[in-house]
Parts: C-alpha cells; structure tokens; sequence
C-alpha cells in the first residue's frame, strides 16, 4: 500500500495516527464497530473489550462503509456486520466463541464501493459504484448475485471487456448520471434516496427502483450526506457543499427549511451527522471546523431553530454516532499522541472518564505522514466525486439568453477551460473589425471563406452612410 | 447608419459548423436552472409566458426534443402543434446559438407564429429534471443520437437502462418516446433498452404509422435530411409511458419500423 511506503521512506516527518472514519452500532448498542484506514475494530460496550479479528480477514483498502444487520442483539439472534470497501469487496462479518469477529463470507464485486445501503430484510445489498450505477446484491443467495469471475488472462482487462461486464450485469438496479455520494434507505424501507454531485436527491421507489417518485432539487453544489431522521419519517436532512442543511419533505420535493452556515464559517461544507431522538437535536458538523452545531428541533412548529448552538472540540469531529445516550465523536488527528474519539454527553459535554473513549485511543493504528494522511481524508469525504463549482444559478458565468444577446461560447473539448481566457481570440483581431461587427461573435464568423468576405462586405456597408 | 449592420442576418449554418460529437460526462460551463420552479421561461416563450402574469406562467412544456441539433424538428413541431410550448435541448453552444438565431429570424418574418418553440443549451442526460416537473411532457424525441461505437464509450449513449427511468420521470403516463437513427446497432440497443425498461411499452403498429410526428421524425432534421441524400435506411419506433409496470403486456409483439419501407419486420427477426 502507498501509505505504508510512504511512512518508512519519510521517516523524518511527523506521523499522525489515522482517523476513525466510520463508526456503526448494533441496535441495541452492544456492538460498536469502527473503521480506521482499512483496519475494522469491533467493541464490546457491555464487557469493554475489542473482539480479536485477524489481520487476514481484514480489507486491503480504504473500508467505505459498515452496516450492522436488523437484529435487536446481534450476537444473540445471529446478526451480523456488514462492510465495503475499495477493494472491490463486500464482507459479512459475525462473532463467534464469544471473543472473535471472523469474515464469514466474502463477496468479490467488480467495482470500488463508494457507497452501500442494506435492507431491512437483512438480505438485499445495494451497493453503488464511481460511475454512478447501483447494483443489488443477495447477500445469502448467491444465485441471485450474477457476479463475474475475476480476470483470468490479464490481456482481457481493458475497458471494452469491462464495459461488456457493466452492460450484461443483471444486477444493475439503477443509477445516475453523475457519482452517487450517498445512499440511504427511508424508515419504511418502500423508498431509497440517493444524492449525487450534480446536486440532485432523487428519491426512488424499492424494490422497484426504476420508478422515481421525486427529485429533491434546491441545493446549488454537490451533497455530502443524507440523514434519515428516525422518529420524524417524513423528514429528509441533507448537507451540501453550498454551506446549508436543507430539511425536506421528501415524498413531495419539497425544501421546508435551510439552515445556512455561511454566515457563520466561509465555503462552509456542511455534514448533517446525527439525530438525537430524545432531545430532538440535530447534529451537524463543517469540514475542517473544529465545531460541531446542534440545531433543536421545535415541536411546536415542527421546523428546527435556526439559530445552533455551537460546542467547541480540540479537532474537527469527522463522524458522530449516537450510542447508549452518548455521542461517540471520532476525530481529526494531528499528532500521534491526539486522541481519536471523545465521548459527549447528549448535553455537550465531553464525558470524562468515558471507558470507551481511552480504550479506543489505546489501540495501535496505522500512522501516516501529512501526505498519506491528506489522501485518506479525501477517501473519507469522498472528496474525489464532488464538482467543486457548480454553474447552477452563476450569474458571472452565465450571461442571460435573450432573443438578441449572444451567450459567450465555450470550447466543447475541454473539461476544465477557464471562462476569462476564452476572449482571447477577439482580442487579436485589427480593431476595425470588432468595431464594426460588435454585434456578432467574429469568432463563429471567421471560420469561414465567406464568413470573412460578408464582415468585409459590412464594413464597407458601414463606412457609407 | 448602423441599423442596417444591427439588423440581425439570417443565421447561416456554416458559421456555426461544429464538431458533430460532444462528452455529455464533462463538466461544461452553463447555466441550469437548480429546480424547474426556478426558471424562467418567458425568456424562452416572450408572447406566451410573461414574466408579470402569473396565470400565463401556468402554461408548460409539453414537448422536448433531447439533442435538436440544428432544430429542424423543433421547428416543424411548432407548426404541427401550434398551442404547444415546444422545446429543443442541445449540448454543443454553435449549434444552440444557430437554432437561438433561426427561430428569431422566424418570429420575425412571420409575426405571431413559432412563439412555441424555443431551445435551450443543456445536457439532456443530466439536467433534464432540472427544468420540467414530474410528468409534464407528453412527447419526448431522440434524433439520430450520437452512436458512440466504441465499446468504452457506451456509456455515453443517450439511452440506457438508467436514463430511461429519468426519461419516464418527466413524461406523463401515456406520453410518447420517439427515437429513430440511420445506425442499425445503435437502433437496436436502443430499442431493446425500451423494450426492456419496466415503464415503456412499444404502441400498437397502427398507432405508430398513423402518428403525424413519424413523418416528421423521418424527414424534417437535418441529421435526415443528410441520411436521405445518400439513400440511407432509417430504423425508428415509438414506445408509450405507462404508468404502473404491472400492466405492461408482456404478449404484446414488438415490431421494427424501417424508412424506406420494408417488408414486415417482428421482432423474432431480429
């Protein structure tokens, strides 16, 4: 792995221990399981232990996603844990002799999860790839999984094989046309969301997911995260790169409050990270804010008030999880002595003896240098499938169509070509001409022999009055 | 003086010849409207919808025609349907400009007609539910797509699996999809994505060949018109949107339509 290279060639430079960048829980909050890099941690909350996995077991890359089975106790009714990874692997892990998390079953994909979502029957997987396309995997019946055998002959592994694999899948449920970043069931398991970089939630039917029922439109840049929110089903929470947290009605599209924290931090990237039932609280944190702000949910008026209360933390919380009436915070880590995760009470307040909490900061991580650790957390804020700047509603950008206006004209190859630099053609030719002929784009005109002579013509036309 | 010089010409499809192929996954740098609500077509419909009136404002699009090209289609839509808002979506700017430019100088020589029709400059595979709401078209057309041959490049394509559901999205139940092309593989993949998609249903032979947007589908653009010069073939069908998957008719018999004609073609020949 790179990040290993890295830290015995650079020795010199400070390490920093990796971030936990997932945290889950079993229902009844036994089990807590945390990712760290590739490295899966499973902790027992009643007997304050971590189970023993071995290293064989583990991913080989960045693990994506952590999900725990529909069981009220895991260990008693033989739930599981379920997790993804870059990879290209799906794993169900169970405990076993009271003391061990072992893999019981591997399931090789042909895609690098970005993101997973499990059913409620504890079965149906989806599982969604860079290119946008969720595919539905049986996580117990392996005849449903059309799974392609991993390349034989090497020379096969170009990109016409692949895109053969990707057209023949008949696991292909849906897909967008952009990168899924994030993909949640609704309470009642009949709808799936999934958000992209192209701002859109689209709002799905299952298992039936072909029919969209509605788009959530009204966030102006890619969103981060959705947060179904338990005890209040009807109720979407999404957090965007735009800086705002829109709460929506999901079943009809429409936006009922956003909460803006542009006022409060600049090219702030929202995460809307948990929701406290009891309290009625929601948790959001910023990217690279060392806050974390806690909207109150107003029965009264069924909306959130929108002025946070902000708690200050010693680093920017990466994710939160509710566990056992506590807030697990696992953070940003600068040095290798920093702590990973801290325990807050639901009242905000750092829990000081939190047993977790040390036991969790005890183990031994992957330590890595400020570049691998740069890489990671983009891994973790799936940084590499946003769009950075959005044309939605840039008036800068966008010079208004109107029926005479001439809109400025992009270059159609280029990806990423700079608005500024594209007058530079109008700019070299003899003043004369743009003089005459502002009206029109020259640009589009001299492309041609007889564009050339009908500017020539006007000009003469123009000189005589 | 220089009115004579303001006085806009008749565009002239040279100035704005481009390249025939466009990536519809790159990031251009355009304007979209954030949801349907928010845009303003009075711009693109001056006499029907005006930006003051808000009963005017109710009036929709019902009609998309998703890459327009040059929009010789859009065009003769506007004639065919006179009391329908028309629109023709295209990725490549010339080209938009080129339509913007021809349907004025339109309005312009014959005052009052072609208020219907307009175009705008979007990627149709990733913003259509951008600019119209769940069920409000009732026809949508794919012209002579671009075939992208290449097997890495399918992706591309204007229609798959996945984007159908988004297409089925804006249409209304029972709208219609048109889709015609000159590149007999690109028709069959396409039309086995149709065939196959839960919500798409081909109509009835005689429901196809007695629709009057077929002949136009068939001759108006200029993508056919270049077709019919070198005596090219043309494969075309017409599927429904229907409403709940259960009642799609799984006995129902699918058929190729072919431009020139050609002896009956069901689906068991193909």
């Amino acid at each position: 792995m790179s990040t290993e290279q890295q830290t015995t060639t650079t020795p010199s430079i400070t390490l920093s221990k990796a971030p936990i960048s997932f945290i889950a829980h079993s229902q009844n909050g036994e089990l807590i399981a945390f990712a760290v890099n590739t490295q899966l941690f499973v902790y027992n909350s009643k007997s304050n232990t971590f189970y023993d996995i071995a290293p064989t077991d583990q991913h080989t890359a960045f693990v994506r996603s952590i999900e725990f089975s529909n069981h009220k106790d895991t260990i008693a009714d033989n739930g599981f844990i379920m997790t993804g990874s870059s990879d290209k692997c799906v794993k169900v892990w169970k405990v076993v002799d009271g003391n061990k998390v072992q893999c019981s079953k591997t399931l090789p994909l042909n895609k690098k999860i970005i993101c997973t979502a499990l059913n409620n029957d504890n079965d149906s997987l989806l599982v969604s790839d860079k290119c946008g396309d969720v595919f539905r995997y049986s996580l117990f019946d392996d005849s449903k999984n059309k799974l392609s055998t991993p390349n034989q002959n090497n020379n096969n592994n170009n990109k016409a094989s692949k895109q053969d694999e990707r057209e023949s899948d008949e696991n292909l449920s849906f897909g967008h046309y952009s990168s899924i970043i994030d993909l949640k069931f609704s309470k009642c398991q009949n709808y799936l969301f999934s958000a992209d970089r192209d701002e859109k939630i689209r709002v799905s039917k299952f298992p039936n997911s072909f029919d969209i029922e509605i788009f959530c439109l009204g966030h102006k840049k890619y969103i981060t995260e959705v947060l179904v929110v338990p005890n209040k089903p009807e109720l979407l929470v999404t957090g965007s790169g735009d800086g705002t947290i829109k709460v929506w009605n999901w079943k009809q599209g429409k936006c009922l409050q956003t909460l803006d924290l542009n006022d409060k931090l600049i090219d702030a990237v929202t995460i809307p990270q948990c929701f406290d039932e009891k309290n009625n609280n929601l948790i959001v944190s910023v990217e690279d804010s060392p806050n974390l702000f806690i909207y109150n949910f107003d029965q009264e008026s069924s909306t959130f008030k929108s002025t946070p209360t902000t708690v200050s933390l010693k680093a920017s919380p990466i994710k939160v999880s509710l566990v056992n009436n506590s807030f697990l915070v696992s953070l940003m880590t600068i040095e290798p002595t920093s702590d990973l995760l801290v325990e807050l009470e639901t009242t905000f307040e750092i829990r000081q003896q939190s047993i977790i909490a040390e036991s969790v900061n005890k183990i031994s991580t992957v330590s890595l240098d400020k570049n691998a650790l740069k890489t990671l957390l983009e891994t973790i804020e799936k940084k590499s499938n946003r769009k950075h700047v959005s044309y939605a509603r840039n008036p800068q950008i966008h010079k208004k169509r109107t029926n005479g206006g001439q809109p400025k004209d992009d270059d159609e190859d280029d990806l990423d070509d700079i608005p500024s630099d594209l007058d530079d053609e109008n700019t070299t030719t003899d003043a004369a001409t743009t003089a005459a002929s502002q009206e029109k784009p020259l640009k589009l005109r001299k492309m041609t022999v007889e564009g050339a002579k009908e500017i020539e013509q006007e000009l003469a036309s123009a000189k005589q009055p | 003086m220089s009115n004579q010089v303001v006085k806009k010409k008749k565009a002239i499809k040279p100035y704005h010849r481009i390249k025939a192929h466009a990536n519809p996954a790159s990031d251009y740098h355009f304007y979209y409207p954030v949801s349907p609500d928010q845009h303003d077509w009075s711009k693109n419909y001056p006499d029907i919808i005006k930006a003051d009136d808000e009963e005017s404002k109710k009036k929709r699009v019902e009609i998309a025609d998703v890459g327009c090209g040059y929009g010789g289609l859009t065009i003769s839509l506007g004639t065919l349907f006179p009391e329908t808002l028309c629109v023709g979506m295209e990725l490549r700017d010339k080209v938009v400009q080129y339509v913007d430019e021809r349907i004025v100088k339109l309005r312009e020589k014959t005052p009052g007609s072609y208020q219907n029709i307009s175009v705008i400059r979007t990627n149709g595979m990733k913003y259509l539910p951008n600019y119209f709401h769940k069920g409000q078209l009732q026809k949508i057309f794919f012209l002579f797509p671009d075939p992208h041959f290449k097997k890495a490049n399918h992706k591309r394509r204007i229609i798959s699996p996945t984007l159908l559901s988004e297409y089925a999205y804006i249409l209304a139940p029972g709208a219609l999809a048109y889709f015609i092309s000159d590149v007999e593989e690109l028709y069959l993949w396409m039309y086995e994505h149709f065939k196959n998609h839960p919500l798409f249903q081909q109509v009835e032979r005689h429901v196809a060949e007695s629709d009057p947007c077929v002949p136009l589908i068939i001759n108006s653009s200029e993508e056919a018109r270049k077709v019919n010069r070198i005596d090219g073939k043309k494969w075309y069908a017409v599927f429904r949107r229907i409403e709940d998957p259960a009642t799609k008719d799984k006995s129902f018999v699918n058929y190729t339509l072919t431009s020139p004609k050609e002896s009956t073609t069901t689906d068991a020949s193909i």
